[in-house]
């Protein structure tokens, strides 16, 4: 079994001999055979997987390798069973794996049942996986003019509030990049603002454009270029 | 045109990619957590949540598109996902506010 799987179960297993609760854990071993133990705070535990990588991403630089333990469940044969989740990666690593040990508690202590079971990948918090670079499926541009090979956006959004143009934008970035990706060889991607009966200011009106790539075309209805 | 909206939260970009293909007629795309927008440049630089992009072109609304967008939002009510309709700029929080949503897609 690996090492460092088998170092997180023998402290889950300690942690859950103490009183039957594990508090969720990650463990993060670094150059120079030093390993932190990170204690994982959340307000859910369907989140604290979660909120785990968050503590490994933030030590990625310095991490050979890293693993998440948390309480919950599997399924095997049909029968729930309580069971220690594992996610493990490692430095060089593009894909972590994800096991369940199953366990019972009987007077007060935790018992392994059978061996690990292998439940999933998924990309390791020590690689630069691009969230991009997943299927996410058809795109639909609004307008995709085949002889200039230009795919168009008409962004029919309220603009009148900053917080509003801060979500557009983040918005229109992963768009135009989510629509590159699936375009045809050489096209570029047009922004048009229908801002049209909306109280727009100059400088939201700056961010706008310059908050989008310099590739990408921006207009405004109001200029009455549309 | 589409209908756009934008889920902020605690999101699994992973596990979301996984199941995109589950509310087909809706077009997802991630929108990674990043430095925040600002118009002043004083401001201190914060990060921003994941979130989920979701598009609904208009070419594509339809009962189906609907029922793909009520399941998508009440699944990322599920996540405390804070879920944002961009063309009004307001939060969808609850059901009827959803409900308004899908009459302006359909109407």
């Amino acid at each position: 079994m690996n090492e460092l799987l088998e170092r997180t179960l023998m402290l889950s297993f300690d942690r859950l001999g103490s009183g039957g609760q594990m508090l969720p854990f990650a463990l993060v071993a670094r150059e120079g055979d030093t390993t932190e133990c990170l204690t994982i705070v959340a307000e859910r535990s369907d989140k604290a997987a979660y909120f785990g990588r968050r503590l490994v991403k933030e030590r990625a630089s310095t991490a050979l390798e890293y693993a998440i333990a948390t309480d919950a469940y599997v399924r095997r044969d049909g029968e729930r069973l309580d069971a220690v989740i594992v996610e493990m990666g490692k430095r060089g690593e593009a894909i972590a794996q994800v096991v369940a040990q199953p366990y019972r508690v009987s007077d007060g202590a935790a018992e392994r049942v059978g061996a690990p079971l292998s439940l999933a990948s998924r990309p390791s918090e020590l690689s630069d996986w691009d969230p991009h670079s997943s299927n996410w499926g058809a795109i639909t541009p609004d307008i995709y003019n085949d002889a200039r090979k230009l795919a168009v956006h008409i962004v029919n959004h309220n603009l009148e509030l900053d917080e509003n143009v801060e979500r557009t934008i983040r918005f229109l970035r992963a768009r135009i990049r989510h629509h590159a990706r699936c375009l045809p060889a050489g096209s570029s991607q047009l922004v048009h603002y229908d801002d049209r009966g909306q109280s727009v200011t100059a400088s939201a009106r700056t961010l706008l454009v310059t908050g989008l790539s310099e590739d990408v075309e921006v207009r405004f209805s109001s200029a009455g270029n549309g | 045109m589409s209908y756009n909206l934008l889920a902020e939260g605690h999101l699994d970009l992973f596990e979301l990619s996984q199941c995109a293909s589950h509310y087909e007629p809706l077009e997802l795309f991630p929108v990674p957590a990043s430095v925040a927008i600002t118009a002043e440049a004083s401001e201190p630089a914060r990060m921003t949540l994941d979130a989920l992009g979701i598009a609904i072109p208009l070419s594509r609304a339809g009962a189906e598109a609907g029922a793909a967008l009520r399941a998508l939002v009440e699944f990322m009510w599920t996540q405390d996902a804070n879920v944002f309709d961009l063309y009004t700029g307001e939060q969808i929080s609850t059901p009827s506010e959803l409900a308004g949503v899908l009459e302006r897609i359909s109407g």
